[in-house]
C-alpha cells in the first residue's frame, strides 16, 4: 500500500512537474505577449498620428487646388459657363470634377464640368434634392482652411464622393452687373479618396480607416464602422452612458490616442484616433481587430509538441519505472523466496546435520566413558561412523549444490564401466530395499558396450539419487524397478543410454513438481520427514543431467508412484577388453521374467555359449533331466531365487538329485544372499549372481564355476603385501597426520610427516631415490601448498626422485580440483574425510606399479 | 488504480495533444458552419466556394441600416472574404437609376412598391433580377404572399424585408392601472377614450398633427372600401374630384373621434419635429395611446434611452391595430423597404447567395426585430411590439398594394383628413377638395 502510494506521488510530482514547465512556458509567453501587444498599440497609434498627417497633407493639396480655382474666379469677373470652362480647361483627372451651383436663389443649381451620366452636353447639375453636402455658412474664406464635404452622391454621375469647397461670386450671363453668389464644388470619388488611404504597414493590412466629421458622421467609412455615424456605432455595441459619449466625443476631435471597444460581432477592436489638424472636428479613426495585435511569438505548435513530448516521457518513464519495479518486485520476492528457501534449508541443515553430530559426540562420550566395555565401544564406533558418513553426504551434497549454484561445477570424464556402476547401484540398492521388503528389481537390456568415457562419479551421482530417492519414498512392500537399457545414439561414436526408475512410492504433487528441481526445495509432507535427505538430490541431479547433455523426465501421481527416465550420450571408450568365450557351454536360465531371460540369452550368446531357458520350474527340472538322460548335461544351470512356484534353492536340489551335481547351479538374486547362503550351499549351489546380468559378470560367474577364470585377487581385507613400503605424508593439520600415520602404521606402513609443501619438497630432494615409495599430499597447506610442492617435485634434477608417485589427500573434493591435482603431477586423489580401504588400495596400486 | 492512472495520463495525452492541434490551427471547407453552430441550428448551408473574394454594396435611402449590417456579419461567418457594405444614396428615387449605371453601382438596392407602376422608374426596373426564378433557390415560400410585388410580366423584381403597417402604440400599464381593456372595436375605442378623458390624462391619443400622419388614421376606412370596389379604387386613381365622396365614410370617422375627445389636438401640436418628438412624448408615461405607423414604432426602442422619463420610470407597450369598425380591426399590409437585386453586378453569384441567406424566416425576422419594424414573416409575434397584430383574423389582412390606390389618392385622403380633424374643412368642403390637395 506504501509503495503503491509512493509510485502515485511519483506520478503526481511528475505531472506537476510537467504541467509547471507548461504554464511557466505559457505564463512567460503570456507576458511577453502582453508586452507586445501594449507595443503593437503603441505603434498603431503612431501610425494613425502619421495618417493623420499624410491625410492633412492630401487634404491641403486638393484644397489648394480648389482655392487656386476660387482665386482666380473670385478675381476675375466670370459667368458660370465661363467659369465652368476655366476649370474644365484644367482638369487633370478623369475621375474628378466640379460643380458651380448658385446659392442666392434656392434652386441649388448650377453647372458640372463634365456631363451628366448618359448625355453628351447635359451639364447642368441640382443639388436641390438633397441639399448641398456642406453647410454654406460653414465654409470658411481664410487661407489655408479646408472644406470639405461630407461623403455624398455626385448628381450628375451617382458616384460617391466628397467635394472639397469654396465661395465663389459670378456674374450674371445676362446681366454682367449682377453677381450671383455661389459655391464651387471640387468633387472626387471617395473611392479615389479610399485607396489613398490605406495603412502603409503590412502588419496592419487589416486596419480599416474612418474619417468623422464634427459631428461623428462619417466621411469615409471602413467597412467594420457600422451606422452612418460612429458615436451611435460605439452605443450600439458598447455600454456607455450619456456621459460617456461627451467624454468619447470630446476626446475625438481633440487629441490623439487609442481605446477598445467591441464590434458588431462582440468582438473586442482597437480604435486609433487622431484630429485633423487642418480641418478642425474632422478625426481619422483606425480600427484593428484586438487579435490582429495580439502577435503572439509562441509557437504553439511548439507549445503542443514539447506538452506531448513531456507527456511520453512521462508515460515512457512511468511504463519502465512501473516495469522495472514489477521486475524489482519479482526479483525481491525471488530473493525473499531464495533466502526463505535457504532460511529453511539451514535450519534443515542445522537439524540434519546436528542430529549425526549429536550422535556423533554423544557416543563418543558414551565410548569414552564405557572404554573398557568393549561391547559398548564397539557398537558406540559403528554407529559413529554411520552418523559420520551420512555427516558426510550431508556435507558432499551442500557441497554439490554451492558449486551447481554458482555455476563452477564441471564433468571430469574418464573411462568407467557401465557394469561397474551397475553393481554398484545394485549393491548400494539393495540393502534398503531389502530393509523395507521391496520388491526391487533391476533390469539390463542390450549394454553392447561396457565402457564408456564420462564423469563416472557424476553419473553414479545420478543414478544413484534418483534410485535412492524412489528406495526412501517408496512404502514397505512396494516394488522398485530399474531398467538400464542402451540404444543407439544420434551422437556418433556415443551409445543412448536409457535410465528408468519406476516406484510404487508416495508420487509427487503437481505443484512440487513444478518447482523439484529448483535448489532448497523439499516437498513438505510427514511422509518424507521420515526420511533422511538434505531435499538437494533433484536440483544436484537434474545440473548434472544438464550438464552431460541429457534429458531428465518424470511422470508422477501422488499415492501411485514416480517414474524418472534420465538419457544420456555418452561416448564409447576405446577400452580393450578381454577376450570372452564361452565355447562348449552349455547354460540353462530359469527365470520367470522372461526379459531377464531375454537379456541372459543375449548375452550368453554373444559369448559362444549354448542357451536354453526355461521360465518356469518343472520346465527347468524336466529340461535337466532330459538332458542328464540323453548324457548331456548343462555346463552351468542359472536358477533364479525367486520363482513363483518353487524357489531356486528347491529347484537346484532337485536338479542336484536329476543330474547328479553335473552341472553347477547358480542362484540368481537381487538382493545380497548372505541370508541364504548357508543354505543354498546345503543343497548344492555353487554361486551366486545378482541381477542384473552383464556379458561380462556372466562369462566371469560362469568362469569361476568352471574353475578356468584367473585366480581371484587376494582377499580385500589381506594388506599384507604393502606392509614395510614408507610413505611421506604432506600434512599441516596435526589430528589428519595423527588419524593417517596411525590407520597406516596398523598395516605395518612406514610414514614420515612434512608439515608443509615445502618441507615435502625438501624432504623428497634431500632423501634421493627410492626414500620414499610415495608421497599423500595435502593440497592447502602453508608455505607451499600441495599443487606448488608437486610442481616442485616433478621439476626436481633427479629424474628417478622427481617422478615419485604422488596422491593428493585433500577436502578439495571435486572434479575440478582432482583435475588440478591430476594437472599439476600427481597421481591419484583421496578426498578427505579418507577412508583406509581406499588409501591402502591406492598404496597397493604404487606397489604393483600400477601408478 | 494502476488503470485510472492510465486513464488519467491518457486523458492528459489526449488533452495535450488537443491543444497542440488546435494550435494548429483549421481549415475551412465550402460546407463548413460557423464555430458554434450546428448545420441543423443555422438553416444555411453556403452553395458557392466559401473562400471566395468580393465586395457586396446594398444602396438604399436610409442614413443608416444597423439591422442589414448586422446580417452582414452574419453571413460574413459563411463567408469571410466577402465584404459588404450599406451606402446611402442621396436624393435616392431620382439618383437610383444613375447609381445604377455609374462605376459605383450597388450589387442590392431599395425599390418600393410605389416603383412598380411608375414609368419613371422603368430604368431603376431594367437592372432588376427576376428573383422568382427557382434558380435562385431562394424561399420566398416565407414572404407573406400578400406582400410580394410582381411586375406586369410576372417577375418578382423586388423582394420585401420589412412591412409596413400603422396602429396606436398603447401603453399598456397605463390601461391595466386604469382598468381598461385595450379596445378591440371601435366602440371600445371610444369608450377607453372616453374614460381617460375622465381620469384626466392630456390625451387619450397623440398624434403627429400633420397631414402626412393622418394616413395612421384613416387607412382602414380607405383601403378597406377600395379593396371591397374595385371601380372605387380605378375612380379615385383619377383624381376625379366626383370621386371625393368615396372619402366620405373616412372623413366622418374621423369627425366621429374628434367629437369624442378622442385626441387632443393642443397637446399633438406641441410636437415639433415629427415621429421623434411623438416618440418620447409618449415615453413620458401620460400617455395611453399614440397614432403610429410602423417606422415611428420601429423608431421607439433606440429612443428608450434618450428618454430620461422612459429610462426612470419604463413600462410596457405595443403597437396595436386600431379598431374604427365594431367588426374589429384590420391589418393593412404594406411592404416597406424592398430589395432589388442588380443583375448587372460584378458578383452577381454571391448577391444572389446572400439574398438566398437573407430570405428566410429567421434572418428575416432577425433584420426586421432588429430594425422593430413589422417582419414580413408569417409570424408576427417575432418582436413582442408587434404582437397584438398576430391576434388579427387573416381575412381581415388587406394587401395594400392590391388594391392599388395611387400616391396621390392617399395624399388626397390625408389632407382632407387633416382639414376635417383641425376644423379647417367641413366634411363636404374636403371632399369637394379632392384631386387638389398636395403635402
Amino acid at each position: 500500500m506504501q509503495t503503491a502510494n509512493k509510485r502515485y506521488l511519483i506520478v503526481l510530482v511528475n505531472v506537476a512537474v510537467m504541467l509547471g514547465i507548461i504554464g511557466f512556458v505559457l505564463l512567460y509567453a503570456q507576458r511577453a505577449a502582453n508586452e507586445l501587444f501594449a507595443t503593437e498599440v503603441a505603434q498603431f497609434e503612431t501610425a494613425s498620428v502619421n495618417m493623420e498627417h499624410v491625410t492633412a497633407n492630401y487634404l491641403e493639396g486638393e484644397q489648394s487646388i480648389c482655392d487656386v480655382w476660387a482665386h482666380y474666379i473670385n478675381s476675375t469677373p466670370l459667368t458660370i459657363d465661363e467659369a465652368v470652362s476655366f476649370i474644365r480647361s484644367s482638369h487633370v483627372s478623369p475621375d474628378d470634377s466640379a460643380h458651380i451651383v448658385f446659392t442666392d436663389d434656392g434652386l441649388l443649381q448650377g453647372l458640372s464640368t463634365r456631363p451628366k451620366a448618359g448625355t453628351e452636353d447635359d451639364y447642368v447639375v441640382s443639388y436641390k434634392a438633397m441639399g448641398l453636402p456642406i453647410r454654406v455658412d460653414k465654409l470658411a474664406d481664410e487661407a489655408g482652411a479646408i472644406n470639405v464635404s461630407r461623403s455624398y452622391t455626385n448628381p450628375t454621375n451617382g458616384i460617391q464622393s466628397l467635394a472639397f469647397c469654396n465661395k465663389v461670386s459670378l456674374v450674371d450671363s445676362q446681366d454682367a452687373s449682377r453677381q450671383h453668389e455661389a459655391v464651387l464644388l471640387r468633387v472626387i470619388p471617395t473611392e479615389k479618396l479610399k485607396e489613398k488611404w490605406v495603412f502603409p504597414l503590412d502588419q496592419y493590412k487589416d486596419a480599416e480607416i474612418s474619417l468623422i466629421d464634427s459631428d461623428s458622421n462619417y466621411i469615409i467609412k471602413g467597412h467594420e464602422y457600422k451606422n452612418s455615424n460612429f458615436i451611435e456605432f460605439y452605443k450600439s455595441y458598447n455600454q456607455v452612458d450619456v456621459a460617456g459619449v461627451e467624454e468619447l466625443r470630446e476626446r475625438l476631435s481633440t487629441e490623439s490616442g487609442s481605446f477598445f471597444m467591441t464590434n458588431s460581432r462582440g468582438e473586442e477592436c482597437l480604435i486609433a484616433y487622431a484630429p485633423i489638424s487642418a480641418n478642425r472636428g474632422w478625426t481619422i479613426l483606425n480600427y484593428i481587430q484586438s487579435s490582429s495585435l495580439q502577435r503572439s511569438t509562441v509557437d504553439w505548435f511548439l507549445v503542443g509538441g514539447v506538452a506531448c513530448a513531456l507527456l511520453f516521457l512521462l508515460i515512457i518513464d512511468m511504463t519502465f519505472m512501473n516495469a522495472f519495479n514489477v521486475r524489482l518486485n519479482e526479483a525481491a520476492k525471488e530473493a525473499e523466496a531464495a533466502n526463505r528457501a535457504k532460511s529453511d534449508f539451514l535450519s534443515t541443515m542445522s537439524h540434519d546435520i546436528r542430529t549425526p553430530m549429536n550422535a556423533i559426540l554423544g557416543l563418543t562420550t558414551i565410548a569414552q566413558r564405557n572404554v573398557d566395555d568393549q561391547t559398548i565401544v564397539k557398537d558406540s564406533l559403528y554407529k559413529i561412523g554411520l552418523a559420520g558418513n551420512h555427516l558426510l553426504t550431508l556435507i558432499n551434497d551442500i557441497l554439490d549444490i554451492s558449486k551447481v549454484e554458482s555455476g563452477k561445477l564441471t564433468l571430469t570424464p574418464n573411462v568407467f564401466s557401465v557394469v561397474e556402476v551397475t553393481e554398484n547401484l545394485v549393491n548400494i540398492s539393495q540393502p534398503m530395499a531389502k530393509d523395507k521388503s521391496i520388491d526391487f528389481d533391476f533390469r539390463v537390456n542390450a549394454i553392447e558396450h561396457e565402457y564408456l568415457y564420462a564423469d563416472q562419479l557424476r553419473v553414479n551421482q545420478v543414478f544413484i539419487n534418483i534410485l535412492s530417492n524412489a528406495l526412501k519414498y517408496t512404502e514397505p512392500h512396494g516394488s522398485v524397478s530399474v531398467d538400464l537399457q542402451e540404444l543407439p545414439s544420434s551422437v556418433p561414436g556415443a551409445v543412448h543410454l536409457l535410465y528408468r526408475v519406476a516406484d510404487t512410492g508416495m508420487g509427487m504433487s503437481e505443484e512440487f513438481m513444478a518447482h523439484m528441481y529448483e535448489s532448497f526445495s523439499r516437498q513438505t509432507d510427514s511422509r518424507v520427514n521420515k526420511v533422511q535427505g538434505t531435499g538437494l538430490g533433484l536440483a544436484i541431479t537434474k545440473q548434472m543431467v544438464d550438464l552431460m547433455g541429457g534429458t531428465i523426465e518424470c511422470q508422477s501421481k501422488e499415492g501411485e508412484g514416480t517414474t524418472f527416465t534420465i538419457t544420456l550420450d555418452l561416448p564409447i571408450a576405446e577400452h580393450e577388453t578381454e577376450d570372452m568365450k564361452l565355447e562348449s557351454v552349455t547354460v540353462l536360465v530359469v527365470d520367470d521374467d522372461e526379459s531377464v531371460l531375454q537379456s541372459a540369452q543375449a548375452a550368453l550368446s554373444s559369448l559362444d555359449a549354448g542357451v536354453e531357458l526355461a521360465s518356469t520350474s518343472a520346465q527347468a527340472l524336466e529340461m535337466v533331466g532330459a538332458r542328464h538322460n540323453r548324457r548331456d548335461d548343462y555346463s552351468i544351470v542359472i536358477v533364479d531365487w525367486k520363482l513363483p512356484d518353487m524357489d531356486g534353492i528347491e529347484v537346484a536340489r532337485r536338479m542336484r538329485s536329476l543330474d547328479r551335481g553335473r552341472a553347477s547351479t547358480i542362484l540368481i538374486s537381487a538382493y545380497d544372499w548372505s541370508d541364504i547362503e548357508e543354505s543354498a550351499k546345503e543343497v548344492g549351489v555353487d554361486g551366486f549372481i545378482s541381477k542384473p546380468f552383464f556379458k561380462s559378470t556372466l562369462y566371469r560367474a560362469i568362469n569361476e564355476q568352471l574353475h578356468v577364470a584367473a585366480e581371484q585377487v587376494a582377499r580385500e581385507d589381506d594388506w599384507s603385501d604393502i606392509a614395510g613400503m614408507r610413505v611421506l605424508v604432506a600434512e599441516d593439520n596435526d589430528v589428519n597426520w595423527q588419524i593417517l600415520s596411525m590407520l597406516l602404521s596398523m598395516h605395518g606402513i612406514e610414514t614420515t610427516r612434512a608439515e608443509n609443501g615445502q618441507v615435502a619438497v625438501d624432504l623428497v630432494a634431500s632423501s634421493g631415490p627410492g626414500a620414499y615409495d610415495l608421497v599423500f599430499m595435502d593440497v592447502q597447506m602453508p608455505v607451499m601448498n600441495g599443487i606448488e610442492a608437486t610442481k616442485a617435485i616433478r621439476a626436481l634434477p633427479d629424474r628417478e626422485v622427481a617422478s615419485i608417485p604422488i596422491i593428493a589427500t585433500t577436502a578439495d573434493a571435486f572434479s575440478e580440483d582432482v583435475a588440478l591435482c591430476l594437472n599439476a603431477g600427481m597421481n591419484g586423489h583421496i578426498a578427505k574425510p579418507i577412508e583406509i580401504k581406499i588409501v591402502l588400495r591406492e598404496i597397493r596400486k604404487v606397489k604393483e606399479g600400477k601408478i | 488504480m494502476r488503470k485510472s492512472i492510465v486513464r488519467c495520463l491518457l486523458v492528459l495525452s489526449t488533452v495535450f495533444v488537443a491543444v497542440a492541434l488546435v494550435a494548429c490551427g483549421a481549415s475551412t471547407g465550402p460546407s463548413e458552419a460557423p464555430a458554434g453552430q450546428s448545420s441543423e441550428e443555422q438553416g444555411f448551408a453556403p452553395s458557392l466556394d466559401t473562400a471566395t473574394k468580393c465586395s457586396l454594396t446594398v444602396a438604399g435611402n436610409y442614413d443608416n441600416f444597423e439591422a442589414l449590417e448586422a446580417e452582414f456579419d452574419k453571413f460574413h461567418e459563411y463567408y469571410p472574404d466577402v465584404e459588404l457594405s450599406y451606402v446611402k444614396i442621396d436624393d435616392y428615387n431620382n439618383l437610383v437609376a444613375t447609381v445604377l449605371g455609374s462605376e459605383d453601382a450597388p450589387d442590392i438596392f431599395f425599390a418600393q412598391e410605389f416603383m412598380l407602376d411608375n414609368d419613371n422608374y422603368d430604368a431603376l426596373f431594367a437592372y432588376a433580377e427576376d428573383l422568382s426564378d427557382p434558380a435562385l433557390n431562394i424561399n420566398l415560400s416565407c414572404v407573406r404572399p400578400s406582400l410580394l410585388c410582381k411586375d406586369d410580366a410576372g417577375a418578382l423584381p423586388m423582394i420585401p424585408v420589412f412591412a409596413s403597417t400603422s396602429g396606436i402604440l398603447v401603453n399598456e400599464d397605463l390601461f391595466k392601472k386604469e382598468g381598461i381593456s385595450v379596445p378591440t372595436t371601435y366602440e371600445e375605442l371610444l369608450a377607453a377614450c372616453e374614460a381617460f378623458n375622465n381620469a384626466g390624462y392630456p390625451t387619450p391619443i397623440l398624434a403627429y398633427n400633420v397631414p402626412s400622419a393622418y394616413g395612421n388614421l384613416i387607412g382602414e376606412p380607405m383601403y378597406g372600401e377600395a379593396a371591397k370596389n374595385p371601380e372605387m379604387a380605378e375612380k379615385l386613381n383619377t383624381l376625379d374630384p366626383s370621386a371625393g365622396e368615396y372619402m366620405r365614410p373616412a372623413l366622418e370617422k374621423v369627425n366621429d373621434l374628434m367629437e369624442h375627445g378622442c385626441f387632443n389636438l393642443d397637446v399633438c401640436n406641441e410636437l415639433e419635429d415629427g415621429y421623434n418628438a411623438l416618440i418620447l412624448r409618449f415615453f413620458e408615461g401620460d400617455i395611453p395611446m399614440a397614432l403610429s405607423s410602423g417606422d415611428t414604432a420601429s423608431g421607439t426602442a433606440k429612443r428608450e434611452s434618450q428618454s430620461e422619463a422612459f429610462t426612470a420610470n419604463p413600462f410596457s407597450y405595443a403597437l396595436y391595430p386600431l379598431a374604427l369598425t365594431n367588426e374589429g380591426a384590420s391589418l393593412l399590409d404594406k411592404p416597406s423597404v424592398q430589395f432589388a437585386v442588380n443583375k448587372e453586378g460584378a458578383n452577381l453569384d454571391m448577391t444572389n447567395e446572400f439574398m438566398r441567406f437573407l430570405v428566410s424566416p429567421q434572418e428575416l425576422g432577425n433584420i426586421a426585430s432588429a430594425k422593430r419594424l413589422p417582419p414580413v414573416t408569417s409570424d408576427l409575434s417575432f418582436d413582442g411590439v408587434y404582437a397584438p397584430f398576430s391576434a388579427i383574423d387573416p381575412s381581415r389582412i388587406i394587401a395594400t398594394h392590391e388594391v392599388g390606390l395611387a400616391d396621390d389618392v392617399t395624399i388626397q385622403y390625408r389632407v382632407a383628413a387633416y382639414k376635417v380633424a383641425n376644423g379647417e374643412a367641413t366634411i363636404d368642403e374636403a371632399i369637394a377638395g379632392f384631386g387638389s390637395y398636395t403635402l
